[in-house]
């Protein structure tokens, strides 16, 4: 038991001596998470990204049966959020105003709009767009949904006679500007919360990468031969370097937790024993993972490429890097090891669907104890001699 | 019983067999010198020794005890001093022989005091708070061995201890084997220098091709091949009644002469060495230089496996 006490003060010790590591490990996340956070909360639910509303000018000359259900569409609360309509008295001003860039665009409703809609004839109104073009995009998109309603109406005064209007008419089109809601629950979260959770997942696979490192570099340098001339086993010896890069790995865990919840004011939630027991079998599966590639790589630059790519695409696959990698990915990402542990801390976070965050965790469980296993079955063939 | 017991020991390596059949034994208070060219098997017994392989036929016993059955127990007793660098360029001198003497039990006190017996022993006591990247490659050999000996071990393996350093770390390194065996430590000590092994070792053995093709003191090897000695002069104004005269003479075995190089392979004698100045200068041959080599192990080496130690 001493003996492992010994290796693994002996590993710490070793890595808290190496700057650029501790870098990687403590400074690293929190900048990527920062950067990722901010760069693409886009993507994130609203409070994260509100964009600015269109501005729209409309000089109405109708004052036929349609100008009351136009001004109740622009009068709608959503539809505000997104545009600012103003009532301009001439088309010399309207054109002014969007030279000024005073608004988006300008809309010119002719005095027979009403009429001819009413009388089944075609009837058009002009869109003039300013030099903004998402603005624009924004004021057409919300434009053509008023015009599919007009055009329903002239449709039923064709078929059923003027009456038609009457009955048509008064439509709830607040259905029309309401924002669709992403495809899972976990993207309700902030972009913070989120890269926050998936950049602790990643980088507590990396420092499994320097478990996998050390070992080999403790075979190269031949200290781990010198360790196992001494009166060590071969599992204390194993068991002490690993849990030195363990406990590393613990504290750059609450380092990021800590770190992200003060500064970034990511809400960790309430689960947070939860949130250490999915950390703490990220960390074994990491390690042991390292382990056997260590086995399997006799050196360390190759375990290095190998490990870090295995990371970083496991990473991406599970989406968390970009959130929508598409279905397919999306598919093959679910056999990461990232999948099931991010998965669980997000939904932890959120304390959202937590029973299928249980889920999660069990398979995350599962494929920790197996990985472990594996790296005990070939722990010898780790301190192997090559003559 | 011998300290050490090699008896038939076998290790094969998929179907290669690296150490063949080896037996061997060593007494308590020793330096044995383990001569043999590269891939003769002396690093492969020596790892079997110190428990880090396991060997497939045979028995290795030390102090009594089974190297396979007393591995735990054995290695208490064993320091190595192996043949790369093992050491951590991010620790200091101290920190990498404390980080050692902890895994040998050393604790409190006594592992402070072991430390810098150590490190005063191998001449960097001084330079303790140091790490090793702004070590000479003498030094850092030097700390290779603190770290070998701070738990005062029964038996020091010394694999090529010397390799790539300067004669000045050489010369300190081989005085400390030296010293350490006066301290009562047994050494083996395994080098493909032929001249250090004959410098500090009581007895020598010699390995070829994973098998013990010779052991016994210097002396005793030695033997083996006689005691003859060759003798090689720069000559100038060399005449042939000089030559002929030379032959003739009964110490000389043979005569050689080429681009004005004598060689001659000259039998035991005190006084064959005048003879030769006599004959030589009585016909007015100048002698610009001379060397005289006397039999070693390089020349047991070569008679025994017709190759050079460092082929």
């Amino acid at each position: 038991m001493k003996n492992i006490w010994h290796v693994m003060r002996n590993e710490l010790l070793q890595i808290t001596r190496m700057r650029s590591v501790l870098l990687i490990l403590f400074i690293m996340p929190l900048l990527l998470i920062f950067v990722l956070g901010s760069a693409l909360s886009s993507q994130f639910k609203a409070e994260d990204y509100v964009p600015a509303p269109a501005k729209l000018a409309v000089f109405n000359e109708d004052s036929g049966q349609m100008k009351a259900p136009l001004q109740q569409f622009f009068a709608n609360d959503q539809v505000r959020e997104i545009l600012q309509v103003t009532e301009v008295q001439s088309e010399e001003e309207m054109n002014e105003r969007i030279e000024l860039n005073e608004v988006d665009g300008g809309l010119v409703i002719p005095a027979s709009f009403s009429k001819h809609i009413m009388s089944g004839a075609s009837s058009e109104w002009t869109y003039y767009g300013g030099s903004n073009t998402s603005a624009n995009d924004t004021i057409k998109i919300l434009l053509q949904k008023f015009t599919d309603q007009a055009t329903q109406t002239q449709a039923a005064v064709m078929v059923l006679g003027p009456q038609a209007a009457a009955v048509s008419a008064p439509v709830d089109r607040t259905s029309q500007v309401v924002q669709g809601t992403l495809q899972d629950n976990l993207y309700n979260a902030s972009a913070m919360e989120y890269y926050a959770g998936s950049m602790l997942i990643m980088f507590l696979l990396f420092s499994g990468m320097s478990a996998a490192i050390g070992l080999q570099k403790e075979r190269e340098n031949k200290t781990l031969q010198r360790i196992m001339v001494a009166p060590v086993t071969v599992a204390q010896a194993l068991l002490g370097k690993l849990l030195g890069v363990a406990v590393l790995s613990m504290i750059q865990c609450s380092v990021i937790i800590i770190f992200t919840w003060v500064v970034y004011g990511v809400n960790w939630g309430e689960h947070l024993g939860a949130i250490a027991i999915i950390c703490l079998c990220t960390i074994v599966a990491a390690i042991s993972l390292a382990a056997i590639l260590a086995v399997l790589f006799k050196s360390s630059k190759a375990v290095e490429s190998v490990y870090s790519s295995l990371v970083t695409i496991m990473t991406f696959l599970s989406g968390g890097m970009i959130v929508f990698v598409g279905d397919q990915m999306q598919t093959v990402g679910q056999f990461t090891l990232n999948y099931w542990a991010a998965g669980a801390i997000l939904r932890f976070m959120l304390n959202v669907d937590t029973s299928t965050a249980w889920n999660n965790l069990y398979v995350l469980i599962g494929i920790a104890v197996a990985l472990m296993a594996g790296a005990m079955l070939i722990s010898r063939r780790v301190v192997t001699l090559h003559e | 019983m011998s300290f050490i017991e090699l008896d038939h020991v076998l290790k094969r390596y998929d179907t290669k067999i690296t150490v063949n059949h080896l037996s061997l034994t060593i007494e308590k208070g020793e330096v044995f010198g383990l001569l043999g060219p590269n891939g003769a098997g002396k690093s492969t017994t020596i790892h079997m020794l110190t428990g880090l392989l396991p060997y497939d036929q045979g028995d290795i016993r030390i102090g009594g005890l089974s190297v396979k059955k007393s591995t735990l127990d054995i290695k208490r007793q064993i320091g190595l001093v192996p043949q790369e660098l093992a050491i951590y360029e991010t620790l200091t001198a101290r920190e990498n022989v404390t980080f050692f003497g902890r895994l040998y039990g050393l604790s409190g006190k006594l592992l402070r005091e072991r430390v810098d017996e150590a490190l005063d022993f191998v001449g960097l006591r001084d330079r303790a708070g140091d790490k090793p990247a702004s070590y000479s490659g003498g030094m850092k050999r030097r700390l290779n061995i603190a770290c070998a000996i701070m738990h005062h071990p029964e038996l020091i393996i010394m694999d090529e201890p010397t390799v790539g350093i300067d004669p000045q770390s050489r010369n300190h390194i081989l005085e400390s084997i030296k010293k350490l065996n006066e301290m009562g430590s047994t050494v083996i000590y395994t080098s493909h220098y032929m001249e250090e092994v004959e410098a500090i070792s009581t007895r020598v053995g010699i390995m070829d091709h994973g098998q013990l093709i010779a052991c016994g003191t210097k002396e005793e090897l030695l033997d083996q091949i006689g005691r003859d000695e060759t003798l090689f002069m720069a000559t100038q104004d060399m005449k042939e009644r000089a030559l002929e005269e030379l032959q003739q003479h009964a110490h000389i075995r043979s005569v050689q002469f080429r681009e004005n190089q004598l060689e001659l392979l000259l039998r035991p004698s005190d006084t064959v060495l005048q003879d030769i100045l006599f004959i030589l200068s009585s016909h007015e041959v100048k002698i610009t230089s001379f060397q005289r080599v006397e039999p070693n192990l390089e020349t047991l080496f070569l008679s025994l496996t017709g190759r050079s130690l460092r082929d």
